[in-house]
């Protein structure tokens, strides 16, 4: 039957090249995704997700077979865009008092003037819903980010953030909040089912 | 909002997500269903997800590309990933290493994982193992000293009533003969040498794939430990769990049930291409009270979600207390791709699981559309019997499985329809020719007493279903019934032409399920599964319990021709069979039944 990302990652472990590439086909696209989000920068999201699965592979020995692969792999992944962050913060001469926002804005901010089509409306309307995610906090960017796009449930949430169900329940709600007046306009009129 | 919604206001994100409780959610349906105002603030919360993803990023953007995968690899000092030389096929010689260790008695494989162990470091086996068989060997015994009734003969003597350690016990945990059976494939790894210039192993850090290796035989022999302590304490809570008949293993609880089962004393014709015969347990087993996976959907009490790894997740959230129960072959419809469940799944209320499925059709982009949320189909039984065979040992992949669905849609989908297992359901046109058999059959199983049915397609036993009571049989009948039709009529006429089989081949399949072999694989839900097959492999089958309870089980009578038996034997690809089936309307005066009468002085009861 189809592999479960479990035995891939055992697999892996014996050196095992083809269950790896396996591996990097079904989650290449989730990683960079939410690298993306967390850092706002294509080429950074791509050396992130590269980076993610070369610490997955080089630990893949250690790796615990009760805990689920998508929030080790969302826990690694989250730690290395972080870690980018930190370094991120640290090379700018503004220092601490960067916050991961204004970062992360002025990337989309910078990526949106580079796209060539800047005036046609889908690109704008993608652009805007861009930048409003980016202004939220980080920490409801990113469970707003892993519920919406990433459909983890609220306790692996909670799992690859490290916190509890009640902050990640809060996190999620407040951040809706915050982003549905910003996109009223840009949901779609079909009802979806 | 008002003062009355203050309480809700935070719970509506939650619950927009099905993350709430019962109760709470119950609260905050009964708030929405009054609140104009937070109906309207759900729809806003709502938008701003259908936004996101209307307008997130280009998923193009995101898509995989080989550089990507190429790039990584080169990090980690490998060359280009592009080559195709696969890693060896380990499987061969490593399932020769297994039958050698279960000729050798099965204990020698754990003996042996055990001398190769690092002294200090390696769980201790022997002990392990020993420890096993004691509490294995006083349950055989309590068993076979008690209600010997319940014991197959064959079983007893042979002291191997509910093998804990078992062929395919072995393959499942993974390679423990692999590393005790290629030392000298381990040692050969080393930098700078590799057999056949593999450069992937041969790198800078060739130290890396050995250690990895030697992790890689510590994490095997902790799982293995794990699994091990694991079997000893459910042997252990069952011995404690119970009185004396409780005390019997449960896959021999249904080898039991089996043996106590007949046909029932009316006779019938067979109805066109098919035969059914009712079969009942004497005494009649008491009723229990399950929901179906249907039912249980439209009472919003299962809610079945694709989560981001692909692993579909079941829960039941009921709050009567109703276990759900979910049969090997329902289709599921949703996700990214349409599943198919592998075995029967018995969900207790509030619990949550990764449902053992098989993929149904082909994959669809992505969607947001997580909810799996529809199902009246169970899958063919020749679909059923392939992935039964997988349950058992047999090397069944993906790939066969798709080649089959697409053999089943071959013949029998509306060429319309979406390559999915689900396409079944939506031919209308064989949806009524399937109900023309089911509402025949129906008559003649709606009795009271009646736990199953046996079936025949023209001269082919194909098997027997059967429930641990009337009430479960009676919700499940149309559905296994449905099953059956539709591999009745895929097959081309005449494969099944000929006279129907006597009943005393029937009765002889019931006796030698009773006295197959039996084992019990790892289950997902609650309940026990339990696997079975004749020392030829010819007969097999699998079924769920509820402690010593038998939920469901099938009996298979032989590789059912077609679909299954083609894959099995190893020819791949779409079999052309014969024209797909746009059925008229048959004229039931005219037909003829072209099997023979069941049996002297037959009753035509339809």
């Amino acid at each position: 039957m189809t592999e479960t990302d479990e035995q891939l990652v055992r697999r892996i472990a014996l050196g095992d090249r083809a269950a790896f590439r396996t591996l990097l086909e079904r989650w290449e696209g989730a990683a960079k995704r939410y690298a993306y989000r967390f850092l706002g920068d294509y080429h950074a999201a791509e050396d992130a997700a590269q980076e993610a699965f070369v610490r997955v592979y080089r630990s893949a020995a250690r790796y615990e077979p009760t805990a689920k692969y998508s929030t080790y792999f969302y826990t690694v992944l989250g730690n290395v865009c972080r870690d980018r962050l930190r370094a991120e913060r640290r090379r700018t001469a503004r220092g601490e008092t960067i916050e991961d926002a204004t970062t992360i804005d002025a990337h989309v901010a910078g990526d949106a003037a580079l796209e060539p089509d800047r005036h046609v409306e889908a690109d704008e309307s993608r652009a805007a819903v861009r930048v409003a995610v980016a202004s939220l906090p980080e920490k409801l960017r990113e469970a707003v980010s892993l519920r919406e796009f990433e459909g983890l449930a609220y306790t692996e949430i909670a799992e690859v953030m490290g916190a509890n169900l009640g902050e990640v329940k809060t996190w999620i709600h407040r951040g809706r909040k915050a982003l549905a007046p910003k996109l009223r306009r840009f949901a779609p009129q079909e009802e979806t089912p | 909002m008002n003062q009355g919604c203050a309480p809700f206001e935070h719970e509506l994100s939650a619950w927009i997500d099905g993350e709430l409780d019962p109760s709470a959610r119950a609260a905050v349906d009964a708030h929405l269903h009054a609140c104009e105002r937070c109906r309207a603030e759900v729809r806003e919360l709502r938008n701003v997800g259908r936004a996101l993803r209307r307008w997130d990023v280009h998923e193009t953007q995101h898509a995989p590309t080989p550089g990507f995968r190429n790039r990584v690899v080169a990090r980690l000092g490998g060359l280009d990933a592009g080559g195709t030389v696969e890693p060896p096929d380990t499987r061969t010689w490593r399932r020769a290493a297994v039958f050698a260790a279960a000729a050798a008695g099965v204990v020698g494989a754990f003996v042996w994982a055990s001398s190769h162990a690092a002294p200090g470091t390696a769980p201790d086996f022997a002990a392990l193992d020993a420890r096993l068989r004691d509490v294995e060997h006083a349950t055989v015994s309590r068993a076979s000293s008690g209600a010997a009734t319940d014991v197959p003969p064959g079983v007893g003597a042979s002291g191997h009533a509910a093998p804990a350690v078992t062929l395919e016990s072995i393959e499942r945990i993974g390679a423990v003969p692999a590393i005790v059976g290629e030392p000298t494939a381990r040692e050969s790894i080393a930098p700078q040498e590799a057999p056949g210039g593999d450069p992937w192993e041969v790198r800078a850090d060739g130290m890396l794939l050995r250690d990895a290796i030697g992790d890689y035989e510590q994490f095997l022999k902790e799982r293995l430990r794990l699994t091990l302590e694991e079997r000893i304490a459910r042997v252990e809570r069952r011995e404690a769990g119970g009185g004396s008949t409780a005390a019997a293993p449960a896959p021999t609880a249904l080898a039991g049930y089996l043996s106590q089962a007949d046909l029932s004393a009316t006779r019938f014709a067979a109805f066109e291409r098919v035969q059914v015969w009712p079969i009942e347990v004497q005494p009649a087993p008491k009723s229990a009270r399950t929901l179906l996976l249907e039912q249980a959907i439209d009472e919003h009490v299962l809610e079945i979600v694709e989560n981001a790894g692909g692993a579909v997740v079941a829960e039941n959230t009921d709050l009567k207390g109703r276990p759900v129960l979910l049969v090997a072959g329902d289709v599921l419809r949703g996700g990214r791709r349409d599943r198919m469940l592998r075995e029967d799944v018995l969900l207790a209320p509030g619990r949550r699981v990764s449902l053992p499925v098989v993929g149904a059709s082909a994959a669809r982009e992505r969607t947001s559309y997580r909810n799996f949320t529809r199902s009246r189909l169970v899958a063919p039984v020749d679909l059923r019997a392939l992935v039964a065979m997988g349950a058992l040992g047999s090397d069944v992949s993906q790939h066969d499985v798709d080649d089959a669905i697409n053999a089943s849609l071959t013949v029998l989908g509306s060429p319309f329809g979406e390559r999915s297992l689900e396409n079944l359901w939506t031919n209308a046109e064989l949806q009524r020719e399937v109900s023309r058999y089911a509402d025949a059959f129906k008559k003649r199983l709606d009795r009271p007493g009646v736990v199953g049915f046996a079936v025949a397609i023209g001269s082919n036993l194909v098997g027997v279903e059967i429930c641990g009571d009337a009430d479960t049989f009676k919700s499940l009948r149309d559905r296994l019934i449905r099953s059956h039709v539709l591999y009745a009529l895929s097959r081309p006429d005449d494969a099944v032409a000929g006279v129907t089989p006597p009943e005393s081949e029937v009765r002889a399949l019931l006796i030698a399920a009773g006295k197959a072999i039996y084992d019990e694989p790892p289950t997902a839900g609650d309940g026990t599964l339990a696997v079975f097959r004749s020392i030829d492999g010819r007969m097999f089958g699998c079924g769920l319990l509820d402690g010593p309870r038998v939920v469901h089980a099938t009996v298979f009578a032989g590789v059912p021709a077609g679909g299954a038996a083609d894959v099995a034997s190893g020819r791949r690809g779409l079999r052309r069979g014969p024209e797909p089936i746009h059925p008229a309307p048959r004229d039931p005066g005219s037909a003829p039944d072209r099997s023979g009468p069941a049996s002297p002085g037959g009753v035509d009861v339809r």
